[in-house]
C-alpha cells in the first residue's frame, strides 16, 4: 500500500506524449495531419510536426497541423487546442499546460466520385 | 490570437502558405478568372507531378494582418477593373471569414487576357460587325 505522504515520482516520455497530442489531433474532423514547414525543418525542429516540452511548471506543446480547404481554420485550431487540452489534463494533470496550434498548410478535399 | 479559454494558455496562428491556398481557392471562383498565373519556380513543380494549391498566389502576415498578392489571367472581354474588384472582395471576404484574420490588401495583378474563351457578349460584338 502507498504512503500518501510518500512522493511517486515517475516520468513521461516525450514520444508518449508526441502520440497522445497527435492522437487527440487527429480526432478532429478537418484535420488531414501533422507536419512542419520546410523553414522549420530548416531551422533543426523536428520533421514529425509536435514539439513537446516538459518542465517541472507544466507542459508547452506546439503542433503545426495540415487541414482541409473549407473548414473555419480558427474554430478548428480552438478545437484542436481544446480536444489536446482535455485529453492532456485526463491523463497527465500538468500543473501548466500551454497548447501552441500552427495551421501550417491545406489541402483540397478529394473529390467523391 | 490568445484564446479566451481559461482552461489552457496557448496561442493559435495560421501559416501565409496557408493563408495563400485560401485566397487562391477564393480567386479561382470568379468566372472571369481563367487561372492563376504561376512563376516559373511554380510552373516547373506542377509539372513535375507537386500540385501546389497556392501557385499565383504570394501572402505576406504582419501579426494577425495579412497582405496578399494574386497574380492571374482574366477571360478576354470583361472589364478588367471590375474583375480586379471583384476579386479582392471575394479574396477578403473569404480570408477574412475561413480565418479570423484581418486582410489589410489584396494586390491583383492581372498577368494576362485569355481569348481562347471570351465572354459570351464579345462574342455576341464580333457576329454583330460581321
Amino acid at each position: 500500500m502507498i504512503d500518501k505522504e510518500q512522493i511517486l515520482h515517475y516520468e513521461i516520455a516525450d514520444t508518449v506524449l508526441v502520440n497522445l497530442v497527435k492522437l487527440a489531433a487527429m480526432e478532429v474532423s478537418g484535420v488531414v495531419g501533422v507536419s512542419t514547414s520546410l523553414r522549420a525543418r530548416f531551422n533543426g525542429q523536428r520533421a514529425r510536426g509536435i514539439t513537446v516540452i516538459q518542465t517541472d511548471a507544466g507542459l508547452a506543446v506546439d503542433i503545426h497541423i495540415i487541414a482541409y480547404y473549407g473548414e473555419n481554420l480558427e474554430r478548428l485550431a480552438v478545437q484542436v487546442q481544446q480536444i489536446i487540452g482535455n485529453r492532456l489534463r485526463t491523463m497527465i494533470e500538468p500543473k501548466e499546460l500551454h497548447i501552441n496550434v500552427t495551421i501550417e498548410d491545406l489541402i483540397l478535399r478529394p473529390k467523391i466520385i | 490570437m490568445n484564446t479566451t479559454n481559461d482552461q489552457y494558455a496557448g496561442t493559435i496562428s495560421i501559416s501565409e502558405r496557408a493563408i495563400a491556398v485560401i485566397a487562391a481557392q477564393a480567386a479561382e471562383t470568379v468566372d472571369q478568372v481563367v487561372s492563376l498565373a504561376a512563376s516559373i519556380a511554380e510552373g516547373v513543380a506542377a509539372k513535375l507531378g507537386r500540385e501546389n494549391l497556392a501557385a499565383g498566389v504570394t501572402a505576406h502576415l504582419e501579426g494577425h494582418v495579412a497582405e496578399v498578392t494574386i497574380r492571374l489571367i482574366v477571360r478576354y472581354g470583361y472589364r478588367i477593373p471590375d474583375v480586379a474588384l471583384q476579386v479582392q472582395k471575394i479574396v477578403k471576404d473569404t480570408v477574412e471569414q475561413m480565418t479570423g484574420y484581418s486582410v489589410a490588401a489584396v494586390h491583383v495583378v492581372v498577368q494576362g487576357i485569355d481569348f481562347t474563351q471570351p465572354s459570351a457578349a464579345m462574342e455576341m460584338r464580333d457576329d454583330h460587325d460581321r
